[in-house]
């Protein structure tokens, strides 16, 4: 609508590479704090200081902004998750080794059945993975809200991105379920399960980014650990009554 | 905006009642295709197989009949919650899956009403937008009690968080309301149930 007022101050000259970043890490800020909405061709302008036709020389128009915010962004997280994906791998032994201390009242006894034992180990590898998730998130808060964005006010287009890369992460959770629950469940459900383990650590990644305080990665990870354990020792045989 | 074309058919006569009825359910088809912002008296007439002023004769406008809609829609979701809530608490083994099946039979059997609960808060008007973020703690009231009656049949210790238990529980459920709601033939509630089942019988003695 109306022009920014007179208070524009002219921008440093930028190399053109160096000038598309800045504008990217504007929008992301705006996205971050006010929602997809808030991202337009004259915010991002104002933001950054410069004349709108400057955004529009690097973007055609506000839905090629956020696609290339987007892609910039998820190829961060990407690198990010990458880097931990060891830890990130539900079900590998990495985790396992931990499970002592939930298997320990009913590991003792080789009768504990095959829940206990396993799934103290399962538990103890989902804590690992989302405690390595939960710090990805954290250490790059703006890029995971962005990610994480309610798709209302979202063009089409970067909507349908977002949600490509939530069914390509659906399809990692899900090869990692096969490989560990998959081998003591028979027919298990991997789709169903993996939307619900994504299901449950966008919620944990939403709530250390609005509310950090409350809601640290560490309280999820005792949660898990404190659960899987407890789920072991109900699965135990009865103690003698 | 264009005139009703000369098709048009009377509708039957029907009691006021009736009428209400139907103009309700016409309504909540248009909010399910269109969201809130699709609706309009003359929609709904429209859509009614009536004319605009029989519609007047049942609500004085829009704002009345978003408020009768969601009263009924509020009164129809709470009953089901309070079904859930008295899922069978003898076994708790079956109580996770007997919950989650009353909640997502009702999504299949009535998906208009609940896409209610699922349409994004900010685009609804003031009014609805109230009444369907109370609906929804009342969700998260019947997750809450679920898991208490969960965790105290399988003695969890109180270090288990019970406050995070129900943000992720909750996030689980509504993932599994919007796939029934989004392709019920390939999600059916049963499938849901099933695989929550299958999880937590990993914990179950042998």
């Amino acid at each position: 609508m109306s022009d920014p007022p007179a208070r524009k101050k002219r921008a440093r000259r930028l190399p053109p590479v160096q000038r598309r970043e800045q504008l990217l890490d504007r929008a992301l800020e705006l996205l971050a704090e006010s929602g997809a909405a808030a991202v337009t061709m004259q915010a991002v302008a104002r933001a950054a200081g410069v004349a709108r036709p400057v955004v529009y020389d690097f973007f055609a128009d506000r839905a090629a902004l956020l696609s290339a915010l987007v892609a910039r962004e998820e190829s961060r997280a990407l690198t990010d998750v990458l880097g931990v994906a060891p830890r990130l791998q539900i079900g590998s032994p990495l985790g396992a080794d931990s499970g002592a201390d939930f298997g320990a009242d009913s590991g003792a006894d080789s009768g504990a059945g095959f829940g206990a034992d396993f799934g103290a180990g399962f538990g103890a590898s989902l804590t690992t993975a989302l405690q390595a998730f939960l710090e990805v998130v954290q250490g790059r808060p703006s890029t995971w809200r962005a990610l994480l964005a309610s798709p209302t006010g979202l063009p089409a287009e970067v909507a349908a991105r977002l949600e490509r890369a939530r069914e390509a992460t659906l399809e990692v959770v899900e090869s990692s379920l096969r490989a560990s629950l998959g081998a003591r469940i028979a027919k298990l459900d991997t789709e169903v399960v993996a939307r619900a383990v994504l299901a449950a650590g966008e919620v944990a990644a939403r709530l250390v980014l609005t509310a950090p305080t409350e809601f640290p990665p560490a309280r999820f990870t005792a949660f898990t650990s404190t659960l899987f354990g407890a789920l072991a020792r109900a699965s135990a045989p009865a103690a003698p009554r | 905006m264009s005139p009703p074309r000369s098709r048009r058919r009377y509708a039957a006569r029907l009691p006021v009642e009736a009428r209400t009825e139907e103009l309700l359910d016409a309504a909540l088809g248009l909010i399910a295709d269109g969201g809130f912002g699709a609706v309009s008296m003359h929609a709904v007439a429209r859509h009614g197989g009536v004319t605009r002023p029989v519609a007047y004769d049942c609500f004085s406008g829009r704002d009345e009949l978003f408020a009768a809609l969601i009263a009924r829609e509020e009164a129809r979701m709470r009953t089901v919650f309070a079904e859930a809530a008295r899922a069978d608490r003898t076994d708790p083994r079956r109580l996770p899956a007997d919950t989650l099946a009353t909640l997502l039979e009702a999504v299949r059997d009535a998906p208009d009403t609940w896409r209610l609960l699922y349409l994004p808060l900010d685009t609804l008007p003031e009014g609805p937008r109230q009444r369907l973020a109370s609906v929804r703690a009342e969700l998260t009231t019947v997750i809450r009690a679920g898991f208490d009656a969960y965790a105290a049949a399988h003695g969890f210790p109180p270090e288990v968080d019970a406050e995070v238990a129900v943000h992720l529980l909750r996030a689980m459920v509504d993932m599994a309301g919007q796939r029934v709601l989004l392709d019920p033939d390939r999600y059916p509630p049963e499938r849901m149930t099933a695989a929550l089942d299958s999880v937590l019988d990993v914990f179950n003695p042998q």
